[in-house]
């Protein structure tokens, strides 16, 4: 991509967190054998003129070429003392930097600049590669970003997810494939169903009928390529509590007639936030933690009815 | 020997989750079943780089093909049979023509009297879903952005999960939204992987 826009853009980043960690990463960076030294940057904004997928995929080829750099810088040796690399490290957590605001920053370099011996061992930590906890961290940091292109209510074109991400690539077998993971994941998506139905104390028929429902309109009309939609683990979840759990194991439990008129009012919920830019705005608040605890708490929530009802724990210990 | 065999089988069942219904021989062919098909999935990368077919073929598909092959040409011919979904619940044509919920007959809608409280109710239920379910998109969402590499529309998602739950809805479905599971499985599909997986 352009190089001068990724700069203009790091120098804009307010937070002095990055402004450390980019300098860090030009110091890794600015090997004579990487081919492309441009930093890492938070905010990167790829201008709309251009198609978006041509777009990201260069960009994803960059970010390849940028881990394996850093994957190589990784490889060298430490040659610098414990002490340093205990003061970068504390420097790079310490809970000061997270501020915002550009007085503060001025601040910080002004300490920078007065402190000798903080100066001397983030020189020296950027002249060297550091332990392999803070870099592991920075990579890992760095493989979860996604590119921001946020400016407004940005819809895109009906035909985005139909052609493939790579303009030169073969449509055929790009078709064929698409064909046959719609199978693989219809396949996996009829069990998964009937779990979360019976999850919701609802019949597996409901479950099957809006898995179809909702994978259909959200295929068709949806914004994400590579998604599938369906009945999901979180509205069974919500759904358990509402409904009172059945007699009969294939039945429907008690309650069950206000749970069509609260999910019609859901989607229409859903629709007043999409005109309100609230999916876009959830996109930029939430944070990677987030992410991965709300994975773990629905996993953790998925499996409790199991341990409950369905875990014979207790046939693991008595034999005969 | 035989008490120290029954008491790992019966771990194991306890960690796959099967029920106690099934025999010994079920839980050894569902067990080596499953180390298949996870075999399967391991060594996709290998075998594209062996032969272009497998390039077209996904991992997820290959592990289904094969742990069928070996339930319907190896398991059965033996005489036993591993459990299927069929078992676990049964489904019949009932629900087959999604009708709307106040003409299908299976609910009974004389329940709802419209007053107050009901109204609060369904406000109340709807409310929760509706930030559950733009929690889990936006989510799911963010997490494919990060495999793939590529930038999504959030509001658009937004817009076509509601109106799937309106439709949903008033078909007599339970609703739903962006699963995380299935969009994983699903990431094989795009061409960056592909290129990556061709690279290695």
């Amino acid at each position: 991509m352009n190089s001068s826009n990724n700069n203009e853009s790091d120098d804009k980043a307010p937070t002095a967190v990055s402004a450390a960690v980019g300098d860090l990463e030009e110091a890794l960076l600015s090997q004579p054998s990487s081919p492309s030294p441009t930093p890492l940057s938070n905010t990167h904004t790829p201008p709309l003129s251009q198609p978006l997928y041509s777009n990201s995929y260069s960009h994803k080829q960059q970010y390849l070429e940028e881990d394996e750099s850093i994957s190589e810088s990784l490889s060298t040796p430490a040659t610098t003392t414990d002490h340093s690399l205990h003061l970068y490290s504390e420097n790079v957590s310490s809970p000061l930097i997270l501020s915002s605001d550009t007085e503060s920053q001025q601040t910080i370099e002004n300490e920078k600049n007065s402190n000798s011996f903080l100066s001397k061992a983030l020189a020296a930590a950027a002249a060297s590669p550091v332990d392999e906890a803070t870099l592991a961290q920075v990579q890992d940091d760095h493989l979860l970003q996604v590119p921001t292109k946020k400016k407004g209510l940005h819809v895109g074109t009906l035909l985005d997810g139909w052609t493939p991400y790579d303009p030169k690539a073969d449509k055929t077998s790009f078709y064929v494939r698409e064909c046959l993971n719609g199978l693989a994941i219809s396949f996996t998506q009829i069990p998964e169903s009937i779990f979360f139905s019976k999850l919701a104390h609802v019949s597996p028929a409901l479950g099957l009928r809006s898995s179809w429902i909702v994978g259909l309109i959200c295929a068709l009309i949806g914004g994400r390529p590579a998604m599938i939609n369906g009945s999901s683990g979180a509205y069974a979840m919500m759904i358990s509590t509402f409904v009172i759990p059945p007699l009969d194991s294939n039945g429907n439990g008690q309650d069950i007639e206000y749970l069509f008129p609260s999910v019609i009012f859901a989607g229409i919920l859903n629709m007043i936030f999409s005109f309100l830019n609230i999916g876009d705005g959830l996109l930029t608040l939430l944070s990677t933690t987030i992410v991965i605890a709300f994975c773990n708490c629905l996993a953790i929530f998925m499996a409790n009815p199991l341990f409950n009802y369905e875990f014979p724990v207790r046939k693991a210990f008595v034999i005969h | 020997m035989q008490i120290a065999s029954d008491f790992i089988l019966r771990f194991l069942m306890s960690i796959c989750f099967i029920q106690d219904k099934t025999n010994t021989t079920q839980i050894l062919w569902i067990i080596f079943m499953a180390v298949v098909g996870m075999m399967a999935i391991e060594f996709t990368p290998w075998l594209r780089r062996k032969s272009r077919i497998f390039k077209l073929i996904p991992g997820a598909l290959l592990a289904i093909l094969c742990s069928s092959f070996i339930e319907y040409c190896i398991v059965r011919p033996l005489g036993s049979k591993t459990p299927l979904v069929q078992d676990k619940s049964h489904l019949n044509q009932d629900g087959v023509i999604p009708l709307p919920f106040f003409l299908n007959k299976q609910f009974d809608m004389t329940k709802l009297k419209m007053d107050k409280n009901d109204w609060l109710r369904i406000l109340h239920q709807g409310y929760m879903l509706a930030a559950i379910g733009t929690v889990e998109s936006m989510l799911t969402m963010k997490i494919v952005d990060a495999n793939t590499g590529t930038l999504g529309w959030g509001n658009r998602q937004e817009f076509a999960v509601g109106f799937a739950n309106v439709v949903a809805g008033f078909l007599g479905g339970m609703g739903g939204t962006a699963m995380i599971g299935l969009s994983t499985i699903v990431r094989d599909s795009n061409d960056v992987f592909v290129n990556v997986y061709n690279d290695v």
